[in-house]
């Protein structure tokens, strides 16, 4: 937390997205940090501890999601992780999120009120 | 293309060879308790006398001791995968066999006659297995060698370095051995090794040919559509990702992030919504379409848990139903049993008879989600099957879904709206490509080709179920998919 907010790293790298999530995460009363690729969030998830995590299933390369949740939990990740995801997006038919711990995942175009209920509920965990 | 296997392997001969040995390996215990057995049938029914009988059985003994170690190393390595690897020690063993049975061979027929033996022609039939199990090249090398053991026999006895043995009903009479008969003898069956082996090379290899070929081609098209697989997921995401957040965009101005709208933006803007949510969800169909396609559906099922999809599925559309003030209810089985398939193409499926359930559903409507096991019905697709859960009883009136459940052969989920219901006649195109329900129009849907409900149905087929609609006009519509029960 910083002055008693929530931090929230948004990782996608689409900048419009990001902006609108920024907009949306604020309006609900929330710090927002973005990274726009897999590797940039997992050094900023490094330097800035932030309180949650969303992250775009696909960014630069396919399935980089799912591979920089994976990172994120090598690298001792506990805070929680919410992927969105355009509804098929995963390669993989088998992947089940479960298996990959992720707090929720969100299909595209997100509701905002949705995403903002979960984050408050995990928040308050 | 080259084999993922081996760039210098003849791919079948190499993949099938440790099958084929172990198939002969198999064979040849048969045919040492043939040698044994032949003595004493020879002697005691067909009056055959003069036969050695504790030889018979020492050729049996050793033929079988010899197998045994055949045996146990092919049977370790007649997997194909395996028996590519070991391929030189498999071409080995094959050497080592086929000599083992000329071998044995050529001293059983001296057993029971020698040159002059009906039982010559088993050298032929041990051509054929050469011809089978080995190259064309060592093919010819052992008809080869078989016709020179043959020989040696013929030749050996003609001349007297080996004895004839005194075996009487299964040879002509003692008399004498003609030179004659020798070189026909030779000449005989010398032809009939050549052509034997050439034919069955010939044939061998026609079949090695057309294995060859159709395994290529089913590499190539396998490669082809993981390509195409991987080309289309790339292009469906990137023209979904900005459609996506396009609608994304337009629905947080609706929500007022930049400001309250006027009347004609906000009507002009979930128009657009409503335009971009259409184009969404045909490209989440193509991409649904496009899984479907894949040869491998089947390797990639496990079991899964069907109540946490429906749940995952109808929170998803929660708040759609609110904003349609549709009263979105669902009604679980404490238990259910497990099923066996993709959960992101069941959830797919559910989600798909949920927004239609909504959207064709008036406002102030009910939308009800009820999961049941059934036993599947042999009557006609459309007939409901008798459901067995809470609250439900079926025909068979089964009391409770515990019960039921043990006796299950599908898990059954049902979407039931309270939209207008579909006619006899739109219901038998309902679920076929590009077709839409005659109300699509009067809800209000965007123009669009109709692709949905046949990937529900196709979806159900791959799990191993069934998908179809219980409608009468006027009462509203059960949208039904079963998926079958994994019995352990």
């Amino acid at each position: 937390m910083k002055d008693g907010k929530h931090l929230i790293l948004c990782v996608d790298d689409d900048t419009d997205l990001l902006d609108l999530l920024r907009m949306q995460l604020e309006k609900g009363g929330y710090l927002v940090e973005t990274a726009f690729s897999g590797e940039e969030g997992l050094t900023k998830f490094k330097q800035l501890k932030p309180d949650l995590i969303i992250a775009d299933l696909m960014m630069e390369e396919i399935d980089a999601g799912t591979n920089l949740v994976k990172e994120l939990k090598l690298a001792g990740n506990q805070v929680p992780v919410l992927l969105l995801s355009s509804m098929g997006d995963q390669l993989s038919l088998s992947t089940s999120y479960r298996e990959l711990g992720l707090d929720a995942v969100f299909q595209k175009p997100v509701n905002a009120e949705a995403l903002l209920r979960t984050i408050k509920a995990k928040l308050m965990r | 293309m080259k084999s993922r296997l081996g760039p210098d392997l003849i791919l079948t001969h190499s993949l099938l060879l440790g099958e084929r040995l172990y198939l002969f390996a198999r064979l040849r215990f048969a045919a040492a308790a043939a040698i044994l057995l032949g003595g004493p049938f020879a002697s005691y029914v067909l009056g055959v006398d003069g036969l050695d009988l504790g030889a018979l059985a020492a050729a049996a003994g050793l033929l079988s001791a010899c197998n045994v170690g055949i045996f146990i190393a092919v049977k370790r390595l007649s997997h194909r995968e395996e028996s590519a690897r070991k391929h030189r020690l498999l071409v080995a063993v094959a050497h080592l066999s086929v000599t083992l049975d000329y071998i044995v061979l050529t001293y059983a027929i001296w057993l029971v006659g020698g040159a002059l033996s009906p039982f010559l022609a088993f050298y032929l039939l041990h051509a054929i297995l050469a011809a089978v199990l080995l190259s064309r090249a060592e093919a010819y090398g052992y008809a080869a060698i078989g016709y020179l053991f043959l020989s040696l026999l013929v030749l050996g006895q003609w001349s007297g370095a080996i004895p004839r043995p005194h075996v009487s009903g299964a040879v002509p009479p003692a008399g004498r051995f003609d030179g004659r008969l020798v070189a026909t003898i030779l000449f005989v069956y010398g032809l009939l090794t050549l052509v034997t082996t050439v034919l069955t090379t010939g044939m061998v290899k026609l079949l090695r040919q057309s294995e060859r070929g159709l395994r290529s081609a089913r590499e190539r098209l396998e490669h082809l559509a993981d390509i195409r697989r991987s080309f289309l997921h790339v292009v469906l995401h990137d023209v979904r990702s900005p459609v996506g957040t396009a609608v994304a965009m337009l629905a947080g101005l609706q929500s007022g992030i930049d400001g309250p709208l006027r009347e004609p933006q906000a009507r002009r803007i979930e128009r657009a919504r409503q335009r971009l949510q259409g184009a969404l969800e045909l490209l989440r169909n193509l991409r649904v379409l496009a899984d479907l396609a894949t040869e491998r559906l089947e390797a990639m099922m496990a079991p899964v848990d069907v109540r946490a999809i429906v749940r995952d599925a109808v929170d998803d559309q929660l708040d759609a139903a609110e904003q349609r003030r549709i009263a979105l209810r669902l009604d679980l089985p404490s238990t259910l049993p497990a099923v066996r398939g993709i959960e992101r193409l069941i959830r797919e499926a559910i989600a798909n008879y949920l927004t239609n359930a909504i959207k064709y559903t008036p406002p102030g409507g009910q939308v009800v989600v009820r999961v049941a096991t059934a036993k599947a019905s042999l009557a006609s697709p459309d007939a409901p099957t008798r459901s067995s859960s809470p609250g439900s009883p079926g025909p068979a009136g089964s009391p409770d879904g515990a019960s039921g459940a043990d006796m299950a052969d599908v898990v059954r989920v049902e979407v039931i709206d309270g939209g207008p219901g579909i006619t006899r006649e739109a219901q038998a195109k309902l679920f076929q490509e590009f077709a839409r329900g005659p109300g699509a129009e009067a809800a209000g849907r965007t123009r669009g080709i109709g692709l949905g409900l046949s990937i529900v149905r196709r979806i159900a087929e791959e799990h191993g179920g069934r998908a179809g609609v219980v409608s009468e006009p006027g009462q509203g519509s059960t949208f039904f998919i079963e998926f079958k029960v994994l019995h352990a």
